[in-house]
């Protein structure tokens, strides 16, 4: 009877190992988070801009997994326009990321794209192209999650006109896509 | 010893229960429709777990005998099976993205915005195990699997699984292999019972086969035995859909329920196994959506 107990404990330990192995072979899950901004800037300046701030922590599946995260990274991103003023005109439109609480914190990056017709990005995004220097700066920041956890977005038109008297607005739509390296 | 081997049991059912609650972490994000095709596969693995290793023999005796086996399976995920195309939306061109087992999920650029699909556990072969007990007479025998329902951390998971199996070869004694047919059912439950709403996740798998097996003693030692099995599965699922893309927003925080059928159908089985006094060692291959190898270890007396 005590040869019989040996093998079934065997029998057991076997099983329980392959499980125990089974855990193993769930690899780290990559879970892409959209980061989506919308800024609406105003105003009667030759430039007008506006910021926004978030942090990470505001998203669910970034607030769950925080404890889980291996490692945090820069995947793509786009710009949109929602709305804008009436014939809305500019040369440039700015779309720059800070660290930090506001625009006084430091530049992650910066983009510049061009403004032909307001409408332009109207449910046509424009996707942004960071240099390899802008994401390793991103990804430095990213990294370093549980110290950097807030950002500051900022949209700003350069030149604007339109058809009506000031004040213009353009309202826009910033998305940042980052992925979560996750332990299972 | 018998604490031991309560607790391994433990261990083997919680390491199952908390690779599926890991579900939720993916299907959080989707419509219905993409959750189905992203869980399909979960299904198809489920339908395959439960319903395999339920036989070595087909010689079901007259007289009364019980059977205890430890079984330990492994199934493999064909490439298939790891990808999926989200549903069409107007003004994106989708590529296959990550199923529960696939690896990488997509993220596609469109007039409404990013749609971001989550990655997969990026698995290609999955060890898992099970346990049942057998009692036969009169060429009838009876096989439970039991997890009463138990709740561990914030998780209430169990199961259950019966089957009957019924030698046909008792009533026909000049075939020269023993037959049996047996019919199984399967139910495998988890819910999250956690405080937080946003994290609440709900399956109940439901599986089903019908088989009939043959098997061919040599020498009171050796067995070879095989089978064809109809094998279906169900996976009702209910979720917290959080809407991480800002898409949807009349659905956004709202709990979705479906439905999935896996893509178990057909399953051929053919395998050994050597009899050692009361203990029985047998091996197995299936042929099935999910191609396992299963083994087990049993105690029959």
């Amino acid at each position: 009877m005590k040869k019989l107990y040996t093998l079934l404990l065997f029998a057991f330990i076997v099983i329980a190992a392959i499980t125990e192995q089974g855990c193993d072979i769930l690899n780290n899950l990559f879970l892409d988070q959209p980061l989506k901004q919308t800024i609406k800037t105003e105003g009667s300046d030759n430039n007008i801009k506006e910021i926004k701030t978030f942090s990470l922590s505001d998203y669910d599946a970034f607030d769950d997994n925080v404890e889980s995260i291996e490692s945090l990274t820069y995947v793509s991103a786009a710009y949109f326009t929602e709305d804008y003023s009436s014939g809305l005109t500019g040369t440039n439109i700015v779309v720059t990321l800070y660290a930090g609480f506001d625009d006084s914190g430091p530049l992650v990056w910066s983009v510049t794209i061009p403004f032909g017709q307001a409408s332009d990005y109207v449910k046509k995004p424009y996707k942004i192209k960071l240099t390899p220097d802008e994401i390793a700066e991103f990804n430095r920041y990213l990294a370093d999650y549980e110290n950097n956890d807030t950002y500051t977005a900022e949209l700003k038109v350069e030149n604007v006109n339109g058809n009506d008297p000031p004040p213009y607005y353009l309202i826009g739509r910033v998305e940042i896509i980052v992925q979560m390296e996750i332990k299972p | 010893m018998k604490r031991t081997i309560f607790t391994l049991l433990i261990s083997i059912f919680l390491y199952i229960s908390s690779s599926f609650g890991q579900l939720g972490v993916g299907i959080f994000g989707l419509t219905k429709e993409d959750a189905q095709s992203y869980s399909k596969p979960l299904a198809t693995f489920l339908g395959t777990y439960f319903n395999s290793s339920t036989y070595y023999s087909a010689e079901i005796p007259d007289m009364f005998r019980f059977k205890f086996s430890i079984i330990g399976m492994y199934s493999m995920v064909s490439d298939d099976q790891k990808t999926f195309t989200p549903s069409p939306i107007d003004g994106y061109e989708f590529e296959p993205t990550a199923t529960f087992f696939g690896e990488k999920g997509g993220a596609f650029l469109g007039p409404d915005g990013y749609r971001v699909y989550p990655a997969g556990f990026n698995v290609g072969s999955i060890p898992s195990g099970i346990y049942q007990v057998a009692g036969s007479f009169y060429g009838t025998e009876l096989m439970v699997r039991l997890f009463p329902s138990s709740t561990f951390s914030e998780v209430k998971t169990g199961f259950w699984g019966i089957g009957i199996s019924h030698s046909i070869s008792r009533w026909i004694p000049t075939l020269p292999l023993d037959f049996a047919i047996q019919i199984l059912y399967n139910k495998f439950d988890l819910e999250y019972v956690g405080n937080e709403a946003n994290k609440y996740i709900n399956f109940g798998s439901k599986n089903f086969a019908i088989n009939v097996h043959a098997s061919k003693t040599l020498g009171g030692l050796f067995i070879v035995y095989g089978g064809m099995q109809y094998e279906s599965s169900t996976l009702d699922l209910e979720y917290f859909f959080r809407d991480p893309n800002e898409l949807y927003p009349d659905i956004k925080d709202t709990r979705q329920k479906i439905s999935v059928d896996g893509d178990n159908a057909f399953r051929f089985t053919a395998g050994g196994a050597v009899k050692l006094s009361v203990i029985v060692i047998n091996l197995d291959m299936n042929v099935t959506s999910m191609f396992t190898v299963a083994g087990g270890v049993s105690l029959q007396f």
